[in-house]
């Protein structure tokens, strides 16, 4: 899957990573509708929306008897879950392409990389605490700040890190495809930890390092800052902007391709 | 024409005149005009340290212009002198006569600047009171405010910080960020929480904070309970709550931080980052946000965890703490979270004994520096008309640290020597800032500085309260409750006056107060010879009077109905003096004169005229403004018209 995406990404890959976003939020948006149009049975739904429609004008002629009113409605609300019950398979078929695609999101526009103010703190569980007095640490591009805090309980030792430059950023990342530079809010994959996976895991959080069995570390946490989106005078998270904009898509596509929603 | 009328008028004709005859050229329209405002800017100490070249920036900026003594406000607290300021009339008409005042129903005493109204309709669910109408912030101060005139004329005005403006007006075109009076997410005007282990730091007093203890279950780890605010829409309005997990390892001095998802680690003498904290009032619909620094003051032998006051988020404010509401945001976003509550200086945490001196400093300094912050990001955003920008910090640290340049402080002795210069700092601090806004003169462009008041030692308290009973003014029933706040030793039936507040002094009038003994018509002759027996009390330590004026407030208005919550008398004390904490809060301790031990040491709740502010601009002013007249100076030199 993160090919697929790396390939839908690869034009945006040197404007800003709204662009991106906002393309694969469009493009959803269009699957979504297409998606409804072929798996709900357009016919009925057609049919359910005029007699809906019927029913609210019955109420508004009727309003001078309560009696009808009631009926009417009490009629509507039935054609509710009719409605609901038609839509339910195609939602059934896009929850998984939406769960994919949102772990995608996430992992590719979700977390800034490691700036330089404030510092970003690191926490390692071990399967074995190693001696205070022998731990040596390290990391390319990152400042590593003392002290470093042994939480014994939890097997853990937690630190903080910093891109070596004032006003850079260091993202831990695959190098397989950054979706734009290494700026806050670039886009670009960053790594928030590792652990040993297994397959569920590795589609729900892509970019999630993976620890080998033989290895003293158990699990890597890194507490990144959130990134936002500047739009129409807001800062947005990812999700707000994917919702926003794909919601617009199907709505457009529902009138380009004649969908009965 | 009254005093007032004529005073404003010979300030507008006299600052005119000025500009007219300005050192560069004749007068124009200023478009651009930039108020900086350091709150308590002492105008003695302006001049000491200019003369010892540590404002080299304001000498300059003296030289070009002028240096003036600026009256202040009577009483010379900061709400009514800066409601002077933004409405250019006394508290007659903005309504401010004390931080406090007292509700005449009940004595019950009140913030005096804004108060938040419950919904007058609610939708009741079960425990959820879901409002429908009505309720919100209101504020307190009356009058109209100068910049309204300017923006009705197309100039643009943005205020940052700007005292007794919460919350935010919402004029069109003008941009406001509320300072002085703004609350924390709690309500209360900043309320600190302090974590520890060591029961000795326990204690009842709820002033200025709590004191939490907390214990290790050997673990290594202090679950800390952070209370939020009362949640509005459930009844009761229950407080609600997150916990942070505090996980100590004393080998390497530090602490990890676990807390709503997030995690920090911070070192002894160590801040945190602003650390965010989310409290759901209704799932899904309603969250409040705030944000919160931690200062690990020790962690061995004992943990000593101190948490801010939880700010009000500025990227996410729970209530209007600017206009346009975005504003707030917009400049978090450029300089990153700030602290939003009026008074960010963690004063109350000194005179807890929370912070010693180097904590409260570091406090101190960081606030300061946020603010540079903030004014840079202001000065570099502002393109036209009016920016006035607020310091606080020049206030609440020579509160703090007076005593290190007053050797007849009591505390003065004991104060480190290496706080001796920390006044002469702090003002060439803010001589730095001056510097930075004098790089933006230029012929279209003046600069005023300017303060609210100056400031005065406070050695001695002066119990007013004290000092009534002990001339016979009220009668106490309950010497064993002498100490405890709002009355509770005082015979009401036999009391013909009692203080409340830090200047004000109260008839117990028949017909006004819930137990008033004393008939309307025989007010004023009590009023006077109140006025008389205050300004003959002499100080037996040192001979020294005390109050040197004593205000009745209905001649200081002639003619005005005032408002029921105005006080009789506002006590001027002589410099050196103040009222006594207890004397605020309306205890009666035994003494009526004592020491003033609080680090708390400095102080202008004296007689005006022996606390006038700063008044510093490019353009030469003329002597006898007023904090109240700059209002009316500010719109003449923005709008030519005027």
């Amino acid at each position: 899957m993160t090919g697929v995406f790396d390939v839908v990404l690869l034009p945006f890959r040197g404007f800003a990573p709204i662009t991106g976003l906002l393309a694969v939020s469009l493009i959803f948006g269009v699957f979504m509708i297409l998606v409804f149009k072929y798996t709900s049975n357009q016919g009925a739904i057609g049919r359910l929306r005029t007699r809906m429609g019927s029913r609210a004008l019955g109420m508004l002629l009727h309003l001078h008897s309560p009696a009808a009113v009631l009926k009417t409605a009490a009629a509507l609300m039935g054609d509710n879950f009719v409605y609901l019950w038609m839509i339910l398979r195609p939602m059934l078929v896009i929850t998984l392409p939406f769960i994919i695609t949102a772990a995608q999101l996430d992992a590719r526009y979700g977390r800034m990389p490691i700036p330089h103010h404030p510092s970003t703190t690191i926490t390692v569980t071990w399967n074995e605490l190693p001696d205070r007095e022998t731990l040596e640490l390290s990391a390319g591009g990152l400042v590593i700040l003392e002290p470093v805090v042994f939480v014994d309980t939890l097997m853990q030792t937690s630190f903080r890190v910093r891109s070596g430059t004032p006003g850079g950023f260091v993202a831990i990342n695959t190098d397989t495809f950054p979706a734009g530079a290494s700026t806050p809010g670039s886009g670009s994959v960053v790594y928030r930890g590792a652990s040993r996976r297994n397959l569920p895991q590795n589609l729900l959080s892509p970019f999630h390092g993976t620890i080998g069995g033989g290895s003293s570390v158990a699990e890597l946490e890194i507490h990144l800052p959130e990134t936002r989106f500047a739009v129409l005078g807001g800062r947005w998270s990812w999700l707000a902007v994917f919702l926003a904009a794909s919601s617009l898509s199907a709505i457009a596509g529902a009138a380009a391709f004649r969908v009965k929603l | 024409m009254n005093r007032r009328e004529f005073l404003k008028t010979a300030a507008a004709g006299s600052a005119l005149l000025a500009l007219q005859t300005g050192c560069r050229g004749g007068f124009s329209p200023k478009r651009k005009l930039l108020v900086v405002a350091f709150d308590g800017l002492d105008p003695v100490l302006v001049r000491r340290f200019a003369a010892r070249g540590l404002m080299p920036n304001t000498k300059k900026l003296m030289e070009m212009g002028s240096l003036r003594n600026l009256a202040t406000s009577n009483p010379p607290q900061s709400p009514v002198a800066w409601s002077g300021f933004i409405t250019g009339e006394g508290p007659d008409v903005h309504g401010i006569f004390d931080f406090v005042h007292r509700n005449p129903d009940n004595l019950q005493p009140y913030l005096s600047t804004s108060r938040v109204n419950p919904p007058e309709k609610t939708l009741d669910l079960g425990n959820l009171r879901l409002p429908l109408a009505g309720g919100g912030v209101e504020l307190l101060r009356k009058g109209e405010p100068f910049w309204r005139n300017l923006l009705q004329k197309g100039i643009p005005v943005t205020m940052v910080k700007l005292p007794v403006d919460f919350p935010a007006p919402q004029d069109r075109n003008g941009r406001f960020l509320s300072g002085m009076g703004t609350p924390d997410i709690r309500g209360s005007q900043g309320s600190f929480t302090f974590y520890t282990d060591d029961p000795r730091s326990l204690s009842d007093d709820t002033s200025g904070g709590v004191v939490i203890p907390v214990r290790d279950n050997g673990d290594s780890c202090y679950r800390c309970r952070i209370a939020g605010p009362g949640n509005s829409l459930v009844e009761g309005e229950p407080v609600m709550e997150t916990t942070a997990e505090v996980w100590a390892d004393r080998l390497a001095g530090a602490v990890r931080i676990d807390v709503q998802g997030n995690s920090f680690i911070i070192g002894e003498k160590q801040w945190s980052p602003w650390v965010r904290f989310s409290f759901p009032a209704l799932a899904g619909i309603s969250t409040v946000h705030a944000i919160g620094r931690f200062y690990l003051k020790e962690l061995s032998p004992r943990l000593r965890l101190y948490l801010s006051p939880l700010n009000i988020d500025p990227e996410n404010p729970a209530l209007p703490i600017s206009g346009p509401s975005w504003y707030a945001r917009s400049i978090a976003e450029a300089v990153g979270p700030y602290y939003t509550q009026g008074f960010p200086e963690d004063t109350k945490a000194l005179s807890r004994g929370v912070f010693n001196d180097d904590d409260f400093h570091s406090q101190a300094r960081m606030v300061f520096d946020e603010r540079l912050r903030m004014f840079t990001h202001a000065l570099n955003q502002w393109k036209d008309g009016l920016l006035f920008f607020y310091f606080s910090s020049t206030d609440l640290n020579q509160h703090m640290f007076y005593r290190t340049i007053d050797p007849e402080s009591p505390l003065h002795s004991s104060t480190p020597p290496r706080f001796r210069t920390i006044m002469a700092e702090l003002y060439n601090k803010a001589d730095r800032a001056v510097g930075q806004a004098m790089e933006l003169l230029d012929r279209n462009t003046e600069l005023i500085v300017l303060s609210d008041h100056g400031f005065a030692p406070f050695n001695r308290g002066f119990g007013l309260n004290s000092w009534l009973a002990a001339e016979g003014y009220s009668h106490i029933s309950n010497p064993e409750h002498r100490n405890r706040d709002m009355f509770a030793c005082l015979d009401w039936s036999r009391t013909s006056a009692y203080g409340l507040g830090l200047n004000s002094l109260y008839v117990n009038q028949a017909g006004r107060e819930p137990n008033g003994t004393v008939a309307p018509d025989d007010r004023e002759a009590l009023l006077q010879r109140l006025a008389e027996d205050l300004e003959r009390v002499i100080d037996p330590f040192n001979g020294r009077r005390p109050i040197e004026r004593a205000y009745i407030v209905s001649r200081m208005f002639p003619g005005r109905e005032l408002p029921p919550w105005a006080p009789d008398i506002i006590v001027g004390y002589s410099r050196g003096y103040r009222c006594s904490w207890e004397t605020a809060l309306g205890a009666f301790p035994e003494e009526v004169i004592t020491d003033n031990t609080d680090p708390w040491s400095g102080d202008h709740c004296v007689a005006p005229i022996l606390c006038p502010g700063s008044l510093i601009s490019s353009v030469p002013m003329p002597e006898g403004l007023a904090l109240q007249d700059m209002g009316q100076v500010i719109t003449n030199m923005l709008d030519g018209e005027s």
